[in-house]
């Protein structure tokens, strides 16, 4: 069975106001990711409310900075921090901030480029 | 004022095997604060997409974690399936549905044997871990394997289930029923029981919301939400509620799990009941192209699998948002005010995965 999933493009500095407008029709934040393109990243904010599947996606080019969603989504801070170490993604205004301490990795931000080896894999 | 001090719990402690660390700020018993730390054992699933192609990358999805093994590969199949658009046979979606309500079985019973062990009854966990095995032998003989099924594939499953078996499921069910209820009513009425649980981490229904969290955490708070009601695999056509509770705290959370245990033998009942005759894998060709973000409900709680494809054999991001992730704000909640020897009982009763976590 398809469900049927709505993915909105919007630009970074709506983010925050969108993700206020989705609280207030009742949507829980299902999720943060991150995918990492040719020029930056994207970031998928992923809502659901009854069953109606929302994403919002930002493109984020490299050195570009993205505002926490904490003060809306309080549970926001878990993935927050997660892209902010795994990706490097510099968030702003981050009411919970581990500073790196989270993920205990041997390599940081792992996720920050695609290694050169996987690259002659493929 | 009192002094603080921090304690380490973890990331080896005898009530959770699993590597996690949690730096306890205390005052006096009182904890007042907690900072969690993960990635000890990170292995880097997520990013092996890159090097795996998307028919390979199905058993490394299973080997995320081996208590919902079934679900990974389930969940990593059903988003490559939305996206080229593969609908499976009628007969393999009773299957799965049969293999996950089986998991959760095995994973709730897992739990509870745990919880019997972290405050000390050691006779009740090894009563409930030996009606676990039950299911473990079912499972083997339903997929070949207890803990890495390799059961699930793209299009539908590889193993089919015969008569003979669909009847022994049956008959172990109900077996296994009154013996599950047996040591149910000690998890629900021994004095010894209840005063380790009820009252201990109260989450409130706005807390549990806000805090994002998920599965019988958020269901033991009073929210009714069950991916199942999706209707993925064939749960659309079966009957079944959601378990939910409203006192919200570990005893809730320990009911609404011992409930799901047998609304799980009654999916079951009713999928081998319905169970259609015909093949059980649908043939697909090409690479995926697109992404979906598919959702299931594991034993823990809504799991998330992003997948992105680009037309080759190897995907571009496959992303896990495990349900123990997603509870990690309501577990730092519900420990900030407890009592330090109460700590061991609380993150238990989240049910934590570290491997999931850990993909």
């Amino acid at each position: 069975m398809l469900e049927k999933q709505i993915t909105e493009e919007i630009e970074i500095d709506k983010l925050f106001s969108r993700c206020a407008e989705l609280k207030f029709c009742g949507y829980r934040l299902v999720q943060i990711g991150c995918t990492r393109t040719v020029s930056g990243v994207e970031i998928n904010y992923s809502f659901d409310n009854n069953f109606q599947f929302l994403n919002l996606r930002i493109s984020c080019e490299k050195d570009q900075t993205v505002p926490s969603i904490q003060s809306v989504y309080e549970c926001a801070f878990i993935y927050e921090n997660e892209i902010a170490e795994l990706f490097g993604i510099t968030i702003t205004d981050m009411k919970i901030n581990f500073n790196g301490l989270l993920y205990k990795a041997a390599v940081s931000t792992p996720f920050g480029e695609t290694a050169a080896e996987t690259k002659a894999v493929r | 004022m009192s002094e603080r001090m921090i304690i380490p719990f973890g990331p080896q402690h005898p009530v959770l095997p699993e590597p996690i660390h949690l730096s306890l700020v205390l005052e006096n018993e009182k904890v007042v604060d907690v900072l969690p730390s993960i990635g000890f054992v990170h292995r880097g699933l997520e990013k092996l997409v890159e090097k795996k192609d998307f028919l390979e990358y199905t058993f490394v999805a299973e080997r995320i974690c081996g208590i919902c093994s079934y679900m990974h590969g389930m969940g990593y199949c059903q988003a490559i399936e939305n996206i080229m658009n593969i609908e499976i046979p009628g007969r393999a979606s009773f299957l799965r549905v049969i293999g996950a309500e089986f998991s959760r079985i095995h994973s709730h019973l897992l739990w509870l044997g745990l919880c019997a062990d972290a405050f000390g009854f050691e006779s009740l966990f090894m009563h409930t871990w030996k009606l676990r095995e039950q299911i473990l032998d079912l499972m083997e003989e339903m997929t070949g394997g207890r803990v890495i099924f390799s059961s699930v594939k793209i299009g539908g499953v590889k193993k089919d289930v015969d008569d003979s078996l669909l009847s022994k499921i049956n008959d172990v069910l109900l077996e296994l029923e009154p013996q599950v209820k047996e040591i149910s009513s000690v998890f629900l009425e021994s004095i010894t029981v209840r005063h380790r649980l009820e009252g201990v981490g109260v989450l409130t229904q706005d807390e549990a919301v806000s805090l994002g969290a998920v599965g019988p955490m958020l269901r033991a708070s009073g929210i009714n939400q069950d991916m199942r009601k999706l209707g993925y695999a064939a749960y659309a056509e079966l009957d079944f509620e959601p378990i939910i509770d409203t006192e919200g705290d570990s005893m809730a959370r320990c009911r609404v799990r011992i409930k799901e245990i047998f609304q799980s033998m009654d999916l079951i009942r009713q999928a081998v009941a319905k169970l259609p005759q015909g093949p059980i894998a649908a043939p697909f060709k090409g690479n995926p192209d697109g992404e979906y973000f598919s959702r299931l409900e594991q034993p823990r709680g809504e799991v998330i699998y992003y997948v992105k494809g680009n037309g080759t054999k190897f995907l571009d991001r496959m992303r896990v948002r495990t349900p123990t992730f997603a509870n990690l704000p309501a577990l730092i909640k519900v420990l900030k005010g407890c009592d330090l020897a109460d700590v061991p009982i609380l993150i238990l009763t989240i049910d934590p995965c570290i491997s999931c976590t850990e993909r």
